[in-house]
């Protein structure tokens, strides 16, 4: 670049970029220039102001990079497996949740079946249907956001005291995330069901699950699960619902230590066995590898950059660098997809969990270029995959240096979503997500695509400008 | 009937004034994707796509490949007229060296030190170190065993020579008897293409790398970079380039 | 039909080593379910999970099934079973169906900076409404790239931060409302055709920036670039920031031998920094700076020629000169600002006030109705006169019209026109005004009077329209045309009667 000595566009024949009016653009055409026209459409209404502002702000520029910068430098190691009570000094009446903060009265049906789960699991209640009392009184129980506890958990997200929790560590800054163990597919708790096949498995995954991967992680040294990331993209998982080439790589890293934990070996067959025929296990990895990234830029003054999207199946909430840990919400979407069995689209709850983790740091429908075959949950074509991916890179303010996508010439997964570029395009985040059954106890009802409700952009627009106007 | 379309291009006001005149027609000299030679009159100009070397006797074309030129090919009236395609010239750019102030060449020189890049020692293996010596002291000698020898599009010695040539006009020390000895042997003993291009060097045209690096060198710089995108010129020209403005900048010759 | 059938039948298979991705299964079973005829699809692989499910919809699942085997489940009704069969087959074969079109192509970028990301561009055009166009400037300045602002509308404010946002990182900001520049040969908004050559301009008036331009054109000198700056630049606030940022660029490029600077005078403070700015440059600085008591714009290109050694030509000019002198008023009717602030210059110098919707003084200005029973002056390119429609250099109703109107007042000795050719403008401006010269000419001499009609052509022989072309033309229907807006304001001058001067 010129520097003020330099002469920058006098050197060289000029490559123009034009926004705006054709006519100009198409005089340049005229004269045998080349030039790159932008699509340029007006911002969301009633954001140009705001968005002026932020242009302006002296700060803006060097957060961002900041808070790229601190995103990129994140390694998520696995280093430990524990109960929530140990790690998050839960008691038993604590219980934690997808999502921003939300009360019984405002839960949705899957969220309210997860609690009720979780409510028998740590035997508060004999049956699940008696939790109902015990929450719309709200004596002897409380429900906090896991995010407000460096946690994060799928669809319902319900954390308890007795679950056991993935322990990831960033070794640079020994900061933390945590997320619960995946339960697999069909009728389980995260997804509202709380049957008693439901809570058995729970019990298990406590008992059995649990304290064997505690020992074998323990025994084995701490596993890298963003380095396990970097690979997975390069085998057609996208991590968020694909993550297959993860699950057996997590697998091939932990089974000889669970085979000489001295365990049973039933029980290391059983469990074998489960992880093995999980595909989503791994899951509940990436999410928090991505919670401590995007958690890395966190309260940094004057960044525009998304550091949470989350969902508690009633509101979508996200959470922004420059903005402390304000929440902007709307409501939660209904998911476009495809549905399981006999269920159909009326069967469906709202957009719910904390997986969009995983496209806030990049991955998911972010990446989806890497994964076609997810497109086919809305019938959409392998261009579809590559077309999201590149249309995620017109909100996002890098690419990621080491999550790479193959097809697209290894071009870095779009990552960092700027408020300010979803208010200038009006492009919304692209997520995938399973979806749950809106009637408590129901489970999951298909997968599909769904984006937040624009309205929060704006929303945390004003709040970054607002800022920039009080320092001003 | 072909629908007959419109291309604009931008060339140099010499290259312009070629296209002047009534019709007529020119033949064919080379023809790759990236670019199209064409000869008419003993001189020759260029119709250069996007990835083509932006030599100083090139219309540039805002395409990814030069059209089809068909079985017939005229130049005149301003333009150039190919199968289906009429080439217009609607921009004219600067195809000359800045001026320096005076042989400001020794930044170039430690670049091209021996061993320091493959392309360079290769430029330099081509050719007689006799006759680069007498080049550098401005002996007309050196042309005549320069011109036409080594390999390219354009001969190694002709990109030397080419390099010196501009290299003496930017310093403002122009030599009378290397230039005459150009132009009185450059017809024989040279390609068509590469006579044309030696005889606009004697005026000081040249490619754009060669211009960014004399510009970065009347500033004082070190053109590090500006070497760099020059050495990546054509398979050897952008080495005999540097090579010949290196020589051009040393002291010695009539002008010094 | 047979009524002794049950009305739906079930359909369960198991296909051995048929693995497809669970989620394209989960497309298939969605366009098996769509086939008529068909009540519920299910085609999967076999695991546990979806065993589940299929004895939930009332489908019995061989007990030999593994999660290796590809399970075909359908009920149905009024449907042959081989119908049902095929439309599996079909939605199984589409789910490898390689239709890759488009996966090639890109859509457009969505912002300058994704632009800018995307290739490396050494010049960003803006000219999105102005309330917008700071925010894709200021992409251009963050992505170190210099930009064109041709928006106008651009508040004030926004324009002092892209300018110091701009001046720290080295980048060259043109604008806002930059209707002119030329770099690399390539002409950019309204703008000529010229050659390169040694002569760099800063121009903070886009008109002004054009007369300077074609006069060197004719006097066979070229440019090395002609950089906009915006009308604001040299006023108090924003001080001068991006001409500062222009005189060192071209200060810096060998080429350049000689830099004009055209502008009107600038606030005091800013004139004092750029005359100290201009002399600690190299390269020489010749100002232009149009206003009362000072030299117009040819005279300021008469001594940058000068000055660069170059011979000083007769300026073009087509046509018979008038002769004589007229009664009644000068009108000037002009598409240039500058153009029209240099005439006013010129001609109230002998005739004394003259009246402009832009005027020299505050007491000088016209109603809405721009008439007056005096020597008036109209910019129809003023923002007054282009809210809502577009510029006269491209759109010229409303100029024709007033010309029609003052041609038919018997007050109006001479009329002043101003055509500007080049890029961006009209594609044969001359055509529809040599036909309104003519009539308005005829017209006044059926009416006894000898209108006479003055013409400043500003434009080169390359540009899209032609100047030769186009003088001629004019010339034809009965103007003086001159290629010197001020040998055209002081011919026409020349031909009002002593007493109305």
């Amino acid at each position: 670049m010129a520097g003020p000595a330099g002469i920058g566009l006098l050197r060289d024949e000029p490559t123009v970029v034009a926004v705006g009016a054709e006519r100009l653009a198409d005089a340049v055409v005229a004269q045998a220039a080349p030039v790159l026209r932008v699509d340029w459409r007006p911002p969301m209404p009633g954001t140009a102001a705001d968005l002026a502002t932020l242009a302006g702000d002296p700060l803006r520029a060097a957060a961002n990079a900041r808070a790229m910068a601190a995103v990129l430098g994140v390694q998520a190691m696995l280093v430990d497996v524990q109960p929530a009570a140990e790690v998050l000094g839960l008691a038993a009446g604590d219980f934690l949740h997808a999502g921003p903060p939300i009360g019984w009265d405002r839960a949705s049906g899957p969220l309210r079946g997860a609690l009720m789960g979780a409510a028998a699991l740590e035997g508060l209640v004999d049956d699940p249907e008696e939790a109902t009392a015990l929450f719309a009184a709200g004596t002897g129980v409380s429900m906090e956001p896991c995010h407000h506890h460096s946690a994060v958990g799928p669809m319902a997200g319900v954390v308890s005291a007795s679950m056991w929790l993935f322990v990831l560590e960033n070794p640079a800054t020994g900061r933390r995330a945590y997320c619960s163990l995946n339960e697999g597919l069909g009728k389980v708790l995260r997804y509202g069901a709380y049957a008693p096949e439901v809570l058995e498995r729970l019990r298990w995954m406590s008992s059995v699950l649990g304290p064997l991967l505690r020992t074998a992680v323990r025994a084995s040294g701490p596993v890298d699960v963003t380095g396990i990331l970097t690979q997975m993209l390069q085998m057609g998982d996208e991590a968020h619902n694909r993550n297959r080439a993860g699950t057996l790589m997590l697998l091939r890293d932990l089974a000889p230590a669970m085979v000489e934990s001295g365990l049973a070996g039933a029980d290391i067959a059983a469990a074998l066995r489960f992880i093995g025929g999980n595909d989503h296990f791994f899951l509940n990895l990436a999410m928090p590898a991505c919670k401590l990234a995007l958690d890395a830029a966190r309260g940094i003054d004057g960044s525009t950059m998304v550091v949470a999207m989350a969902r508690n199946g009633t509101d979508f909430g996200i959470q922004v660098a420059g903005t402390g840990n304000a929440w902007f919400t709307g409501p939660a979407q209904l998911a476009d997809g495809l549905f399981l069995g006999g269920y159909g689209p009326e069967d469906a709850n709202p957009d719910i969990g904390d997986s969009a983790i995983t496209e806030t740091a990049g991955l998911g429908g972010f990446s989806m270029a890497t994964a076609p075959a997810i497109v086919r949950f809305v019938g959409g074509t392998v261009p579809d995959a590559l077309g999201t991916t590149r249309r995620m890179g017109e909100i996002t303010l890098a690419e990621s240096s080491r999550w790479t996508i193959p097809v697209l010439e290894f071009q870095g997964a779009p990552t960092g979503i700027d408020v300010t570029k979803v208010c200038r395009t009006g492009i919304l985040p692209q997520i995938n997500t399973g979806m749950a059954g809106k009637v408590a106890g129901v489970g999951q009802v298909g997968a599909g695509l769904v984006n937040p409700p624009a309205e929060i952009f704006p929303a945390a627009l004003t709040a970054l400008a607002s800022a920039v106007r009080g320092r001003g | 009937m072909p629908v007959r379309t419109a291309l604009a291009a931008a060339a140099s006001p010499w290259v312009t004034a070629q296209l002047a005149g009534p019709r007529r027609p020119a033949q064919v000299l080379a023809r790759g994707r990236s670019a199209l030679y064409l000869e008419v009159g003993g001189a020759c100009v260029g119709l250069l796509a996007r990835a083509a070397v932006r030599v100083p006797i090139g219309l540039r074309l805002d395409v990814g490949e030069v059209p089809e030129p068909g079985a017939h090919v005229e130049i005149g009236d301003g333009g150039c007229a190919l199968h289906e395609m009429d080439v217009r010239v609607v921009r004219s750019v600067d195809v000359t060296v800045p001026r320096l102030p005076g042989l400001a060449g020794s930044a170039l020189a430690q670049l091209l030190l021996p061993g320091r890049d493959a392309r360079v020692d290769f430029a330099y293996a081509e050719l007689p170190a006799t006759a680069l010596a007498g080049l550098a002291a401005g002996e007309p000698e050196a042309v005549r065993q320069l011109l036409g020898r080594g390999s390219g599009l354009t001969p190694t010695g002709d990109d030397v020579l080419a390099g010196w040539l501009v290299a003496r006009q930017a310093a403002g020390r122009p030599d009378a008897a290397v230039i005459d000895a150009v132009g009185s042997c450059v017809r024989a003993a040279t390609s068509s293409l590469s006579a044309t291009l030696l005889r606009r060097a004697t005026v000081g045209e040249t490619v754009p790398e060669v211009r960014d690096l004399l510009r970065c060198l009347a500033r004082h710089g070190v053109p590090v970079e500006e070497l760099d995108r020059l050495l990546a010129v054509g398979s050897s020209s952008g080495a005999g380039l540097a090579i010949g403005v290196r020589l051009g900048l040393a002291a010695g010759g009539a002008g010094s | 039909m047979s009524t002794d059938q049950p009305p739906a039948r079930t359909h369960v298979e198991l296909r051995r080593g048929a693995y497809a991705d669970s989620v394209a299964l989960l497309q298939v079973s969605k366009d098996v379910a769509a086939t008529d005829g068909v009540a519920a699809a299910q085609v999967a692989m076999a695991t546990p999970l979806n065993v589940a499910v299929l004895a939930d919809m009332g489908f019995a699942v061989p007990a030999s099934a593994t999660p290796n085997d590809l399970v075909v489940a359908v009920r149905f009704e009024d449907q042959e079973l081989a119908t049902v069969l095929a439309a599996v087959e079909a939605a199984l074969a589409a789910t490898s169906r390689r239709d890759l079109a488009g996966t090639g192509t890109l859509a457009a970028p969505r912002t300058t900076g994704s632009a800018l990301r995307r290739t490396a561009a050494n010049l960003a055009l803006v000219s999105v409404p102005g309330e917008h166009a700071f925010v894709e400037a200021m992409d251009a300045v963050e992505a170190g790239c210099d930009v064109l602002v041709f928006s106008d509308n651009v508040p004030l404010e926004q324009e002092v931060a892209l300018k110091r946002a701009a001046g720290a990182a080295g980048v060259l900001v043109m604008g806002p409302d930059c209707g002119t520049a030329v770099v690399g040969g390539l002409g950019l908004g309204f703008a000529n055709t010229v050659q390169p050559g040694p002569v760099g301009i800063v121009a903070a008036s886009g008109t002004g920036c054009q007369q300077v331009l074609t006069l060197l054109d004719a006097a066979g000198v070229g440019v090395s670039a002609a950089l906009g700056v915006g009308g604001r630049d040299l006023s108090a606030p924003v001080g001068g920031l991006s001409t500062r940022q222009a005189l060192l660029r071209l200060d810096a490029d060998p080429a350049t031998e000689l830099i004009i600077v055209v502008s009107k005078p600038p606030a005091p403070v800013v004139a004092e920094e750029l005359t100290e700015l201009a002399a600690g440059l190299h390269t020489p600085v010749q100002l232009a700076l149009l206003g009362p008591g000072r030299p117009d714009l040819t005279a300021a290109t008469e001594q940058a020629l000068t000055a660069l050694g170059r011979p000083v030509p007769a300026w073009p000019t087509w046509g018979t000169p008038a002769t004589g002198h007229r009664p009644g008023f000068l009108r000037g009717l002009f598409v240039g600002g500058t153009l029209c602030d240099e005439a006013m210059l010129i001609a109230s110098e002998s005739l004394g006030p003259v009246r402009s919707n832009i005027p020299l003084r505050p007491e000088l200005a016209l109603g809405p109705d721009l008439r007056a029973a005096a020597h008036l002056m109209i910019d129809f390119g003023d923002d007054a006169l282009t809210a809502g429609r577009a510029h006269p250099m491209i759109d010229p109703t409303l100029r024709l019209a007033a010309l029609a109107a003052q041609a038919a007042d018997p007050s109006t000795g001479v009329l002043l026109l101003d055509v500007v050719l080049g890029h961006g403008a009209e594609d044969d401006p001359a055509a529809a005004l040599a036909r309104a010269v003519a009539a308005a000419r005829r017209a006044a001499a059926d009416s006894g009077r000898d209108l006479a009609v003055v013409v400043a052509c500003i434009g080169t022989r390359r540009d899209p329209q032609g100047l030769a072309a186009q003088a001629g033309a004019l010339a034809e229907a009965g103007a003086v045309v001159f290629a010197s807006n001020a040998a055209a304001a002081r011919h026409a001058v020349s031909l009002l009667a002593p007493g109305d001067r």
